[in-house]
């Protein structure tokens, strides 16, 4: 919890709690004597005989019980060490040394240098309240004379309190005449001590000065903002040291600093570019806390004429620039010009930041002052550079927030996943040729039972089994079952696909069907179960069978039972008038051996499913319903060749842009951006299948090399050749005897990564 | 099944989120969009913190979500089975298969379920994982995302196109997203929400020691969990430097 009670470190008492206080700050600082004094608008005749009072009720028993506690002490010192005898003789006088050798204890040494001493100790001491009474009365309670006076008490009270007095003496000066010049000061009395009166004297003086300075350097080191000796001594005018521990505490805590500096600048003038030094520390500060939530109210210059401190005239008009841009920004709803207009922003930004880069021209006054040499730009700059890195983690959002809204066109593209009826019916190309001559084979072929659909990887033969139902209509029911991943057996297989009927045609089975062992069987229970059905609907089902090639891997597990199961297969689907086959894969029958089902489906009608014609290339670019520039949409096709899943890649990348930059128009550069982004890199999920999964064997790799480098292809690799012809991959030209890859892309991708 | 459209998801409440317009974008991706995702990025990112928010968010929607850790599953096949099929409240929760699950799920056409799944890569990095983790396994996840009624999210420090198994590598077909890079704002929330006592100054110093690290969320989440305990206004910078140590050490 916050100490509301807390005492303003700040306060600047002017009227004193006591007399004792009054005296302090006689000591510590006159200004506010004088002010105190100036409040009561007192007479000469007034401001003298309070002087007395308290000369005579405060400052003569304190002079006096101090300077004897102090010089008794030093006595005291003296004698217990046995100093005359332990020290060179010269430095002591020769009486001194005589009597200090008949002396036998230390209790004697004491009484002797007691009454020795004690003579010159307060005729000193009262010379020096005499002097203090004169000047006193002379200058009045203004602080001058007083603390004047006080000084002179000490330091004319005796000469062998030299040490001590050395304490008093140069916080005394301190408060006459600033740091630099009491420790000069103190460093002459000192000298002109040691050299007129006594080593000794010299000696303790400077000590004690020395001792004095060292401390005010130890407190500066643990200087804070709010306690410090700034606030306790008017008159330091020479650097503690402390800039750069104030320099870390400004930028910690802003606040502070801008209330200490509000303290210097009212009340301790010769501190005024340690003021504006730790004003444009706090003030940089509070533009980088500010830079969070881009607060651009927060943005404030404190502009001050001080020399090493001035700002360039150029900053305010720069200032009021980015806070503009800022707020129209921020004020703009539609994201696109949100965005742009964010982008002005930090521009803006950018160009103060390269201002503040110039260096300042510093003079040698400069170079040798402890405030003036220090880089303040350096924080503005920082902080400028901090409001850079928002501003560009704000842009990135705002083009986030494009890219997800959709403002210019919405992103129908799917990238991975196969088409979904009612969900991506948009992108779901109804292939013209395709349609028609699975429509037409379907319904006038009555005797066609099985069907082979076949086509490379990512061309759309699962999309095309979940629209197959939308394709031919009302007449055809499609039950169709994806295998990949979804089997564990061939009992499980055709369980699976019995489920699906049911599903199809919501019946429920009163119990569950008990598959016989033997697969030919249970493939005849199962055609017999599905026919029945059809019949009696008077309809005709096409079983769907996706990835069929994962059959293989079960049927390779006893090869008798799956020769019989396949030929069951074969026998059921040309006697089943209700029920066609419809296999569905990339590999062809004659790749499938062990059994080899190139011997059971010799008959089967194959039908290609390929890349995109032009007309169908373009209508599924078109979906963007975006500008394209002339000719970009011929490029694409041309690039591609209507593969599908790059269409489908490339416009989703280009919908995105046309998002974030907020505009319908399509320029080629940014088909190349989107080109970049999903095609030409390492994983695409397209030419990268092509070159680790058709081109499984490194033959295949080396007749694609030998076809991008126009080199002849082993004739070894001849069946490896046609194998990448037939799937489609690499186009002949019989005349020339040449061949080439289908698509460009891939030529591309494979010179790049292959 | 649920329709989403953009305007919905830009109005759902994302805040408390870690990074929450990335998880906006990233419902449009699976719910709009209907892409199925691989959340890519490197190792501290967040990736896992993401799912645990897209979690949230899609219980919010009413659907039924499953997260799990692959890494916590590696050795346990049918363990994973089990939480997949609780979490997403399944009738049956014992399978042998993940086809057995697969079928469940798709027996219960009427709900929507999402399954995130964590450390994907893991498929990839140890040879002692449970042989049932196969090429079969890898089609089953492609299976999977092609049913209407499921939105799959997995996430891996890299492009999980394929898996590489002892003798066959399998494909998986998954629109690549990258989780964008940990912004200050979101780092500030974050510390608000867990350690609001920092001052002003200390949150920006940890925000600035975690924006320069290349594993930023870790780096944070373990210096917001020491700062709970240790934090003291006076000591901070010493703390800091003492945190920064013991993570080196434990992340050594």
């Amino acid at each position: 919890m916050t100490d509301t009670t807390a005492k303003n470190p700040f306060e600047y008492r002017t009227t004193p709690k006591n007399n004792w206080e009054l005296i302090w700050w006689a000591v510590t600082d006159r200004n506010k004597v004088r002010e105190y004094v100036a409040k009561f608008e007192l007479t000469k005749k007034e401001s003298r005989l309070h002087f007395l009072r308290i000369y005579f009720f405060y400052l003569v028993p304190l002079v006096c019980a101090s300077i004897f506690i102090l010089w008794f002490i030093y006595i005291s010192l003296i004698a217990i060490t046995d100093l005359p005898n332990i020290t060179p003789s010269e430095w002591w006088e020769k009486d001194i040394l005589a009597d200090w050798v008949e002396i036998p204890n230390f209790l004697s040494k004491l009484n002797y240098l007691f009454f020795k001493n004690i003579g010159i100790t307060f005729s000193n001491l009262f010379a020096g309240l005499a002097f203090v009474l004169i000047s006193g009365l002379f200058f009045g309670l203004e602080g001058l004379g007083l603390s004047l006076g006080l000084s002179l008490a000490f330091s004319l009270s005796s000469s062998i309190f030299s040490f001590f007095i050395g304490l008093f003496y140069t916080l005394a000066l301190i408060s006459l005449f600033g740091l630099l010049e009491s420790f000069i000061l103190a460093l002459c009395t000192s000298l002109i001590l040691a050299f007129s009166e006594s080593l000794f004297d010299g000696l303790g003086i400077f000590l004690g000065s020395f001792t004095t300075l060292i401390f005010f350097f130890t407190k500066s080191h643990f200087s804070r903002l709010d306690n410090n000796l700034y606030i306790l001594l008017e008159g330091i005018n020479l650097s503690l040291f402390a800039e750069k521990r104030f320099i870390k505490q400004s930028q910690e805590n802003p606040e502070l600093a801008l209330d200490f500096v509000d303290f210097l600048l009212s009340y301790r003038r010769k501190n005024y570019n340690l003021a504006v030094l730790l004003t444009h520390t706090a003030t940089a500060t509070l533009w980088k806390e500010a830079a969070l939530n881009l607060d651009e109210k927060r943005l404030v210059l404190r502009n001050f004429k001080v020399r090493g401190f001035t700002l360039s005239e150029t900053w305010q008009p720069k200032l009021t620039e980015i806070k503009s841009k800022l707020l129209t920004a921020e004020q703009t709803t539609q994201i696109s010009i949100k965005k742009d207009l964010f982008i002005g922003f930090i521009k803006e930004l950018e160009d103060f930041r390269q201002s503040l880069l110039i260096p300042r021209q510093l003079t040698w006054r400069d170079k040798i002052s402890m405030t003036r040499r220090i880089d303040w730009q350096k924080y503005y700059r920082e902080a400028i550079e901090e409001w850079i890195k928002i501003a560009k983690q704000k842009l990135e959002e705002y083009e986030e927030i494009a890219k997800r809204t959709e403002p210019i066109s919405r992103n129908f593209y799917l990238t991975g996943d196969a088409l979904i009826p009612n969900r991506n019916d948009t992108v779901f190309m109804n292939r013209t040729d395709l349609h028609n001559e699975l429509t037409l084979k379907i319904h006038t072929t009555n005797s066609i039972a099985v069907l082979f659909l076949q086509g490379q990887r990512r061309v759309g033969k699962t999309s095309l089994v979940k629209f197959l139902p939308k394709i031919l209509g009302r007449r055809f029911e499609v039950v169709s079952l994806d295998l990949q991943g979804n089997i564990t057996s061939v009992e499980d297989f055709l369980f699976k696909l019995r489920r699906e009927f049911n599903t199809k045609f919501s019946l429920t089975e009163k119990t569950d069907w008990e598959i016989p062992q033997n697969w030919a069987t249970a493939l005849h229970e199962l055609y017999e179960y599905i026919g029945n059905h059809a019949k009696e609907k008077d309809i005709k089902i096409i079983l769907a069978i996706d990835e069929y090639e994962y059959l293989q891997q079960h049927l390779s597990k006893d090869l008798a039972q799956a020769q019989e199961f396949l030929g069951a297969l074969r026998h059921f689907s040309q006697h089943q008038d209700h029920i066609s086959l419809m296999f569905v894969g990339l590999k062809f029958f004659s790749e499938l051996q062990s059994p080899n089902w190139n011997e059971y489906f010799v008959n089967a009608v194959p039908i290609r499913v390929d890349y995109f014609n032009q007309e169908e290339s373009f209508k599924l670019i078109e979906v963007s319903n975006l500008d394209f520039e002339e000719g970009a949409k011929e490029k694409i096709f041309a690039l591609t060749q209507g593969h599908p899943a790059l269409i489908q890649k490339i416009c989703y990348e280009i919908v995105n842009i046309a998002n974030t930059k907020g505009s319908k128009n399509i320029v080629w550069s940014d088909v190349e951006k989107a080109l970049k982004v999903m095609v030409y890199v390492s994983v695409n999920g397209v030419t990268d299948i092509f070159w680790t999964q058709t081109c499984e064997l490194p033959e295949d790799k080396e007749v694609v090399w030998a076809i991008l480098e126009k080199r002849e292809i082993p004739k070894t690799h001849r069946l490896r050749l046609r194998r990448l012809i037939e799937y489609g991959f690499i186009l002949e030209n019989e005349e020339e005897n040449s061949y080439t890859l289908r698509v460009p892309i891939f030529e591309k991708w494979v010179k790049k990564f292959g | 099944m649920q329709k989403f459209e953009n305007e919905d998801i830009e109005n759902y409440d994302t805040t408390f989120c870690l990074r929450p317009s990335f998880s906006k974008t990233l419902l449009v991706e699976l719910l709009v969009r209907g892409q199925s995702i691989n959340l890519t990025g490197d190792t501290g990112q967040g990736k896992s913190r993401q799912l645990e928010d897209t979690k949230k968010l899609c219980k919010e929607l009413n659907l039924r979500v499953a997260l799990v850790d692959l890494k916590e599953y590696r050795l346990q096949y049918t363990f994973l089975l089990k939480t997949l099929s609780e979490q997403l409240f399944l009738p049956k929760t014992d399978f042998a298969h993940f086809t057995d699950l697969l079928d469940a799920i798709h027996l219960q056409k009427e709900n929507a379920f999402v399954i995130l799944i964590d450390n994907l890569e893991v498929l990839n990095d140890y040879q002692s994982n449970d042989k049932r983790y196969d090429a079969d396994f890898v089609s089953s996840l492609n299976l999977l995302k092609d049913k209407e009624n499921v939105y799959l999210m997995c996430a891996s420090r890299e492009w999980l196109k394929k898996v590489v198994f002892s003798n066959e590598t399998s494909l998986l077909n998954l629109h690549r997203l990258t989780i964008s890079m940990l912004r200050d704002t979101e780092v500030e929330n974050e510390i608000n929400r867990q350690c609001p006592q920092l001052t002003t100054t200390h949150r920006s110093k940890l925000r600035k020691t975690v924006s320069d690290h290349t594993q930023a969320y870790k780096l944070l989440n373990f210096l917001l969990t020491e700062a709970k305990v240790e934090y003291e206004e006076k000591k901070f910078d010493k703390l800091l430097t003492k945190w920064l140590k013991d993570y080196d050490r434990y992340n050594s």
